[in-house]
């Protein structure tokens, strides 16, 4: 079995929200916590705008796993990343660590003191038992333990957002990059190699002499 | 906590090589955490942190328990928002509404949602819903039983009716009830005895069903959003399907990576522009010289599909005159869209066929939206996409079930299925009603009123406020009901607030007190009444999506607190009104959990079934639909067709029209006029509902042009018992079904003998088989044209393409054309900037709803205004600086602003589901304690204008003007 | 000078002897230093009771329904 990974596909990402709030529904993630949210670049700049859905990336080497003070995090056999909120003393280390803001701490207070840290589970909750109400309470659910994927990526509303093993994942996405570049899309780099526009202008050619308008 | 770890044994746990479970191993060397622990920092950081909460869940009285075990039930429902109809499965247990799964086997959205629909379980935990029934008494919120509320409300509406006459009452439903509540409004406000009754779909599509019913026959969507993976070009104009339907764009996607090209065209470069291959920006409001730009460029290539125009339309030479006229440099000026990108609009869509379009409120609310959205039907039967897969006109409807009550709902022109408001009309749903026309004739104040027209929602505040000289009917509306909208999607805010404060009574009945109880409250003391209703996800019913298949919703939870389904509290107001019986005459009472008197569901779709010929809500009956609902992973979703199970055959949903009796099994239509099908799966013609000739020239269709397997392989009209016997197919019905039709048409026909024969014996359509119309003789421009917005900030345009006459009496009220655009005419001196406003992803409607789940409510928390960056820099105005948005009726909003290059700088964006907050006050203080939304905004209604469609008193939202200055 | 001269294998032991005590404080990264309560297998649950195949066979299967192509093929 290879290791769990999300992938979010930028060109079908329209920035609807559901991943956030599929993931506030399945885990109660109180209000301040946002264990996943919508990046987007270039907003509102024509040609050029793109959305991303980022969480957790469960990475291999994590660098919260690394900082961490009292060491309570810990990767599962299938890449999971996760951590015990029992030891966390919401130092925020591993909040700095992150490239990605996955660790989150909620507001407590006047004084801005921390919480625990609180991340994306990939849906696996954490260190109780599985399925029990002390999980769903520090961790939310845990959906990988019904043989459910992370409900963010099965709730995407273009199903931009996939997460599940990294060879699955890897196989949708390329079937659906095979399907694009045969239609234009220029994945295969023809604009990079031989100037902007030269692949449309030649698939216009080929379209004029082979297919036609009706 | 971090003395509890020394007292685990060291050493290895579990077995696999699984790093998680290697041991713990107790620090024997002096590391960093043990030199915290020493130092005494640690005592006093584990002492915070065994205090610090898990941060998790509120407290476990509402849905906390893990859904996995036993004793959990999963019922089947639609998310409540848009119109796409995505399917949901909730997982209750023990009543508590635990958990929500994606339905993958849905052929609609295949498990997909957006953040609405993804966020839906919030409803059963409700913590800001209206939980009681409340009566405003001296400026305070107080709690009331229901017994007192009915009784109360009811003597007071009962006065008022006895005073006034029933018409001085204003009923205004909702896009949200179940088809069955809807239809059962309906009927309940004719019995109460007025016409004054409306919904959303006034101010949303109904330009659209106006237009295009003149057009072709019906104004419904006529493709799906499915069907659009069939379209090799996608022209969206007035739409942000990324904002307003995003799980269309899972369709619209995979249509575009597959080839199709993408055009968007709108003021505003928006998040489904940001998909497109080509982007248009045009000003707003000039919708129709744009089309006919393309239309010319269409007509000069030859790009037309002459034999379809000549079989199937009606008038295209006029349209064609028009078009030429529309010169590059005219449409530059008009538009601001250069002749290259109109032509390449042009191209993609005749390049690229079947081409489809898709438009929204962009198009709509206008003053010429009826013009406009023929504009785009037209443009459609040129290239002869209409009644293809991948073609059509894919107008996405607004609310979960604004196409279900248009069809059958609470229309002031219609009876249920649009049949009108005529005397024929009238007899033929008293039969199905089971009750006396003459009994029904007396309620209303003189048959005149029962014939004529109620006033419009967009224009109750007019009825309350005109003179009552000027008002088409006895006296002025004295008593509102909201019962199930917002009022801060209705234009001039500021006069609605006048309004409210004049009148006698005004009543909420809704899930939450909705800004309709904040504004009222905030100028009146009393003679208010907030009625809790229950969400559509305790309750049960059928709803129809905006490519109108029917879904049927399983009740998920009992209603919360007290609130009561809509149908319930419409039967006990029935019941005080003294027409109880009459309202559920055919239709079983059952008692619900609380002991009150709930109608039966089934039983009211059973009705809806008996009566609704003309739009085929004949054959959807509750047990077909069951049936589509348990087995949806049969619905091929790129044809929406069973090919196999129980359901084969049949299309999902059973789109309408759905013919005849349920007993004729009858597939449903997909996709609209498509003559490539046998009537009996899911062909169909255009609609002969026009005559059969105009000046000389037929209204049919071309010898040769009709449905596959038509008997009839030419024009025909629309069957009637006479038409029936001149054929010879009149024997063809059996004697109980002659007894039914005789003297009778396919509409008023309750055998269904007519459709029957005329269907599955002769394979043609009962409406019969003629032309659409290009042009459209019974409107104010049987052929489109542009006029300026009533509010514009071209002077020299109005003069050259004016706006309408004033119209005296027009849905009972006075409405002013020319007047205001001739006042208004150099508005742009002082309010330079045109306003515009739409939707957000993740708030619905008024969005008293959506603002009150946390998980929405925190994605968007502040109302805005998107401002051109340089339109800022002039107003010496930085990102999210505090401003205000100055409208010419003196009513001033406060709000962000937001300076992005998504607009222009001459144009300005404001979203409009934000209402709690007034000219830059909170209205907290007036909602019910504990009932406000969690997050309040202006609402940009406050500061819109007047200006209404010429055919439908739609509301002309989206062109008004503001200044905007630093605050 | 002298008392200097004496004083510097004193300071040197106190520099010198100054770490001990302290181990070094970066932080070395090494698996397997979880602290934390066991957590368990997704397929030792109540639903797979240790069925690993069975749980990894669900999983594939699962991620189908993020896959459009699969009802709706690509022509």
């Amino acid at each position: 079995m290879a290791r769990m990974k999300f992938l979010c596909d930028a060109e079908r990402c329209i920035e609807c929200n559901g991943c956030v709030t599929a993931c506030k529904n399945e885990n109660e993630v109180p209000w301040g916590i946002s264990r996943r949210r919508v990046v987007t670049i270039a907003d509102g700049v024509i040609g050029k705008e793109k959305s991303l859905s980022v969480a957790c990336m469960h990475c291999s080497d994590a660098p919260c796993m690394a900082v961490c003070p009292v060491d309570c995090f810990y990767r599962t056999e299938e890449g999971v990343v996760l951590h015990d909120k029992d030891l966390c003393i919401g130092c925020g280390y591993c909040s700095y660590a992150c490239p990605f803001g996955a660790p989150q701490f909620p507001q407590e207070g006047a004084f801005g003191q921390r919480g625990k840290m609180d991340k994306c589970t990939f849906c696996a909750g954490g260190p109780e038992e599985d399925g029990s109400q002390a999980e769903f309470e520090k961790y939310g659910r845990n959906r990988l333990a019904e043989g459910k994927l992370p409900l963010c990526a099965e709730m995407c509303s273009t199903k931009a957002l996939l997460a599940g093993d990294a060879a699955e994942v890897a196989n949708i996405f390329r079937e659906r990059v095979v399907r694009r570049s045969g239609n234009g899309a220029d994945i295969s780099g023809w604009n990079t190699a031989y100037g902007k526009g030269s692949l449309e202008a030649d698939m216009k050619k080929g379209a004029e002499s082979g297919g036609g308008a009706k | 906590m971090l003395t509890r770890k020394s007292s685990r044994s060291p050493g290895s746990v579990g077995n696999g090589p699984s790093e998680a479970l290697a041991g713990y191993v107790a620090p024997r060397r002096l590391d960093r955490r043990s030199f915290l622990k020493r130092s005494g920092i640690a005592a006093g950081a584990g002492a915070i942190g065994a205090n610090l909460p898990f941060a998790m869940v509120r407290p476990a009285e509402a849905a906390t328990a893990p859904a996995s075990g036993g004793g959990v039930e999963v019922k089947r429902s639609v998310c409540t928002h848009c119109s796409v109809g995505c399917a949901i499965d909730a997982e209750v247990k023990n009543g508590v509404w635990v958990g929500q799964e994606p339905v993958f086997d849905s052929p609609i959205n295949l498990g997909a949602h957006c953040a609405k629909g993804a966020s839906v379980r919030e409803h059963g935990h409700g913590e800001h819903r209206l939980r009681t029934p409340m009566k405003l008494v001296d400026g305070k919120w107080q709690r009331i039983s229901w017994e007192t509320a009915i009784a109360e409300v009811g003597d007071k509406l009962l006065a008022i009716r006895e005073k006034d006459g029933p018409d001085a009452t204003y009923w205004i439903g909702s896009s949200k009830h179940s088809n069955e509540q809807a239809y059962m409004f309906c009927k309940f406000v004719r019995m109460f005895g007025t016409n004054n009754t409306d919904h959303q779909a006034r101010i949303c599509h109904s330009t659209t069903v106006a237009g295009v019913a003149n057009t072709w026959g019906y104004g419904a969507m006529t493709n799906s959003y499915n069907d659009m993976q069939n379209a090799k070009a996608i022209f969206f104009i007035g739409s942000n399907a990324a904002e307003a339907h995003p799980v269309s764009m899972l369709h619209i996607l995979h249509a575009k990576e597959g080839g199709a090209k993408v055009i968007v065209a709108d003021p505003r470069y928006t998040r489904t522009a940001a998909k497109a291959d080509q982007y248009v920006r045009l000003r707003s409001g000039s919708d129709i010289p744009l089309i006919y730009g393309v239309m010319r460029h269409i007509f000069e290539n030859g790009w037309e599909d002459k034999k379809y125009i000549e079989d199937r339309v009606y008038g295209m030479d006029k349209i064609r005159e028009e078009a030429m006229q529309w010169t590059a440099d005219k449409v530059l000026e008009v538009t601001g869209v250069p002749d290259d990108e109109v032509r390449q609009i042009a191209e993609t869509m005749a390049r690229n066929r079947p081409s489809t379009v898709v438009w929204c409120m962009g198009q709509t609310q206008h003053t010429v939206g009826n013009a406009i959205t023929r504009m785009m039907c037209v443009l459609q039967l040129i290239l002869g996409n209409v009644g293809v897969a991948g073609g059509g006109t894919n107008i996405f409807r607004g609310h979960d079930n604004v196409q279900g009550a248009t069809d059958v709902g609470p229309n002031p022109d219609s009876l249920p299925g649009y049949y009108g408001i005529v005397a024929g009309s009238w007899k033929h749903w008293c039969a199905v009603w089971g009750v006396d026309y003459e009994w029904m004739k007396g309620r209303f104040a003189s048959q005149a009123m029962m014939e004529k027209p109620g006033i419009t929602v967009s224009r109750w505040i007019d009825g309350v406020l005109e003179n009552n000289d000027q008002v088409d009917q006895d006296a002025n509306l004295k008593a509102v009901v909201y019962w199930g909208m917002a009022p801060n999607s209705q234009t001039r805010g500021k006069d609605m607030l006048e309004a409210m404060k004049a009148l006698e009574l005004l009543v909420v009945v809704d899930p939450y007190p909705s800004a309709t109880a904040a504004m009222a409250a905030s100028v009146r003391k009393d003679g208010v009444y907030l009625l809790p209703a229950a969400t559509q996800f305790e309750t049960y019913g059928s709803c129809t999506a905006s490519n109108r298949s029917l879904q049927w919703r399983e009740k998920v939870i009992e209603p919360l607190f007290e609130s009561k389904p809509d149908h319930t509290i419409m039967y006990a107001f029935a019941r005080k009104f003294g027409f109880g019986d009459e309202f559920v005459k055919n239709i079983k009472l059952e008692k619900d959990a609380k002991g009150w008197d709930e109608p039966n569901v089934e039983d009211i779709l059973r009705e809806i079934n008996r009566g609704t010929w003309t739009i085929g809500y004949s054959g959807q009956s509750p047990e077909r639909l069951k049936l589509h609902m348990k087995h949806m992973e049969t619905f091929n979703p790129r044809t929406l067709k069973a090919e196999g199970g129980p359901c084969e055959g049949e299309y999902f949903g059973l789109p309408w029209p759905c013919w005849g009796n349920p007993e004729l099994k009858h597939p449903g239509s997909p996709n609209l006029y498509d003559t490539t099908r046998h009537v009996m799966d899911g062909g169909g013609t255009f609609r002969a509902r026009f005559g059969v000739e105009k000046d000389g020239e037929t209204l049919l269709a071309g010898d040769g042009s009709a449905s596959v397997g038509s008997d009839l392989p030419f024009g025909y009209p629309e069957f009637d018992h006479v038409l029936m016997k001149k054929l010879g197919w009149w024997d063809e019905l059996s004697d109980a079904e002659k007894a039914a039709a005789e003297g009778k048409n396919w509409k008023t026909d309750l055998s269904g003998g007519i459709i029957r024969v005329v269907m599955k014996n002769h394979g043609c359509m009962p409406f019969g088989n003629a032309r659409a119309r290009a042009v459209v003789w019974n409107f104010p421009d049987p052929v489109p044209k542009h006029r300026e917005p009533l509010f514009s900030t071209r002077p020299a345009l109005i003069d050259k393409y004016p706006t309408h006459e004033d119209k005296k009496a027009f849905w009972r009220l006075p409405t002013l054309y020319k007047t205001v655009q001739q006042q208004f005419k150099d508005v742009s001196k002082d309010f330079p900037l045109i306003m515009t406003s739409g939707r957000l992803v993740e708030y619905e409607g008024g969005g008293e709803e959506t603002r009150s789940n946390p998980w929405l409510a925190e994605l968007q928390q502040d109302m805005f205004v998107e401002l051109n960056p340089k339109a800022a820099a002039d107003r010496g105005i930085s990102d999210r600086d505090w401003v205000w948005v100055k409208s010419p009726t003196g009513a001033q909003i406060k709000v962000r602003a937001l300076v992005t290059p998504r607009v222009n700088h001459e144009t300005v964006f404001l979203p409009f589901h934000f209402s709690g907050r007034w000219m830059g006050e909170d209205m907290l203080n007036f909602y019910p304690e504990g009932a406000a939304p969690i997050v309040r905004g202006e609402a940009v209604n406050t500061a819109t204008t007047y200006g209404y469609d010429v055919v439908t008193m739609m509301q002309e939202s989206k062109t008004t003007v503001c200044q905007i200055v630093k605050a | 000078m002298k008392t200097l001269l004496r004083m510097v294998p004193l300071l040197a032991a106190a520099a010198l002897f100054a770490g001990c005590g302290e181990e070094p404080q970066v932080i070395k990264y090494e698996a397997g230093k979880y602290q934390g309560k066991r957590d368990t297998l997704p397929w030792d649950s109540a639903a797979y009771g240790g069925d690993k195949a069975r749980w990894e066979s669900d999983m594939r299967a699962r991620i189908g329904n993020q896959n459009e192509l699969r009802r709706m093929p690509a022509d």
